[in-house]
């Protein structure tokens, strides 16, 4: 039997009917096809819409389906885990196929990577042994390290307040979208939320992220201009307070 | 083939598929119709998220089946290792006393369909399955179940009756069958056939779990949508069963336009009544198990 030319059918690589397939009662080869194809194409849509729901609800949805569309055929799906579909679509999103949409929305490029990285941590195990489980008499001793899993962002456009605006059912038109964003994921009773962030914590979370110890970023500090050192540091105890409330610290 | 051992009871009961719509209604209450859940084994592969979580709470409330929709043991290549790894990781952690996939084929090299695609029914299809459920069977140390999946399509080169067909596998290998009745309604109605004719071609001494669930009717085919309530020709199919070969784990699957959680308990409700009140045979001629 001609495996790969039903396959191809179904999703839309071929429109030829393959020989070896024989339709129903009331139903040609072809009509029986169709039906394989069409759930085919629901599920893979409704997949995307489930990993994308605020790029989708921003976008609408004769857009999404568009999208979508042009998803599929480029990245057919080659996995059984319908969670991790939709990972090339930041990248889609901010291909030439998606001028008109960017020109409408700017910020959609971060959304969608945003929406990804946070259906990524969500589906994340927990942290082995995050600060927060120490007796709090061993927590002085630790050498406290930044979970490798955080997600550190920064944007030219306001994506947190667009992101939980539309999070709430709100409308995000009204949003002044045109300012810088620095904002990280946190998850707490399962749920993935955001943590804005000032620049220079930003800068310092990107640091102490690539140093993995707070020893050795406090060590680069000191050979940076004094003004980002000293502006940082005013920036780290409030930072850290953060991090450990929401486990993302651990030794 | 290691034996599955365990000395826990099984659930005699009905069951239902566990759906993240009822979550908060099974989380507040112990269900009085539902004994048993089944979750669709993928949705908590990979995941550490509350879907999980909410796993684990159920867990301790209620015997599981796991029920997958991957395996794809009827296409041509090897089977998916890595992917019954992390199977086995969940069984190992939830101790399910079912753990079930489909005779179908869902992809093939590295393309994924998301379909239930029907197998060719031939010899040379026999020969790519039994390798792979007896590997299958192998990683996970215990037997698969298989569903008869519903169908839309056949292929020229069928030349063994899918009964046969599923028997032979099932004697070859030592997987047994999950029989979904409303799956062999729709497959039936779909090709013309008498489905009633067809409960007594099932090879009923391997059915160890039967599925009950709605159809969509299109016109000119069944959809096997389980968007709606069980068919009363479903219903009179499974009273059929059981008068035939007696009672074994039955539930509910309800995957689309899910309704309250009272609604899939009324369900389950007509379960317990139908195997509570149908005559059966004798436990000692029957031909499906009652017992795991």
């Amino acid at each position: 039997m001609n495996y790969e030319a039903i396959l191809d059918f179904i999703t839309e690589k071929s429109q030829d009917v393959p020989s070896c397939v024989a339709g129903a009662a009331q139903l040609t080869a072809l009509e029986s096809l169709i039906i394989y194809r069409n759930d085919y194409l629901a599920r893979t849509h409704s997949a995307l819409g489930a990993n994308f729901p605020i790029l989708w609800k921003i976008i609408g949805d004769d857009s999404f389906l568009e999208l979508s569309q042009i998803y599929r055929r480029q990245y057919p799906s080659s996995t059984w885990n319908l969670n991790h579909y939709g990972e090339q679509l930041p990248a889609l999103v901010n291909s030439e196929h998606n001028l008109h949409l960017r020109s409408d929305f700017p910020f959609i490029c971060d959304l969608a990577a945003l929406e990804w990285a946070s259906q990524e941590y969500f589906n994340e195990p927990p942290l082995s042994q995050p600060l927060q489980n120490l007796p709090s008499q061993e927590q002085d001793l630790a050498q406290l390290r930044i979970a490798p899993n955080l997600r550190i962002f920064q944007s030219q456009f306001n994506v947190p307040e667009i992101y939980r605006a539309a999070q709430q059912g709100k409308e995000v038109l009204p949003i002044d979208w045109n300012r810088p964003s620095f904002y990280f994921l946190s998850k707490e009773n399962f749920i993935v939320q955001l943590e804005d962030l000032t620049k220079p914590q930003c800068a310092l979370l990107v640091l102490w992220k690539k140093n993995m110890t707070i020893e050795q970023t406090l060590a680069d500090l000191e050979t940076a201009p004094p003004e980002i050192t000293n502006e940082m540091l005013t920036e780290l105890g409030p930072l850290l307070v953060r991090l450990f409330r929401t486990n993302l610290l651990f030794i | 083939m290691n034996e599955r051992k365990d000395d826990s009871p099984k659930p005699k009961g009905p069951g239902a598929g566990l759906r993240s719509a009822h979550y908060p209604e099974i989380l507040r209450r112990r269900s009085d119709s539902i004994q048993w859940f089944e979750i669709i084994t993928e949705n908590f592969l990979g995941t550490y998220g509350r879907p999980r979580w909410v796993l684990e709470k159920v867990r301790q409330d209620y015997p599981l089946a796991f029920h997958g929709v991957s395996l794809s043991i009827g296409s041509p290549e090897p089977i998916d290792e890595t992917y019954l790894f992390l199977v086995r990781d969940l069984i190992t952690e939830f101790d399910p006393f079912l753990v079930s996939d489909h005779f179908c084929w869902t992809g093939f090299r590295a393309n994924n369909t998301h379909n239930l695609l029907p197998l060719p029914l031939n010899e040379s299809s026999i020969n790519i399955i039994v390798p792979k459920i007896e590997r299958a069977q192998e990683i996970l140390g215990r037997e698969i179940l298989f569903e008869n999946a519903s169908a839309y399509m056949k292929t020229q080169v069928d030349d063994i009756p899918e009964w046969d067909f599923i028997s032979e596998v099932c004697q070859r290998t030592g997987c047994k069958l999950l029989l979904d009745l409303n799956n062999l309604y729709v497959t039936s109605v779909n090709f013309g056939i008498d489905p009633h004719e067809q409960l007594h071609k099932i090879p009923a001494q391997f059915v160890r779990q039967i599925h009950l669930a709605g159809f969509t009717d299109m016109g000119n085919y069944l959809f096997d949508t389980h968007s709606k309530a069980v068919h009363d020709h479903v219903w009179n199919l499974y009273t059929q069963w059981l008068r035939l070969y007696g009672s074994c784990p039955t539930m509910i699957e309800w995957d689309e336009e899910i309704p309250p959680f009272e609604v899939l308990e009324g369900e389950a409700a007509k379960i317990a009544h139908l195997q509570n009140t149908t005559v059966q045979p004798p436990a000692n001629s029957r031909g499906a198990s009652i017992e795991l």
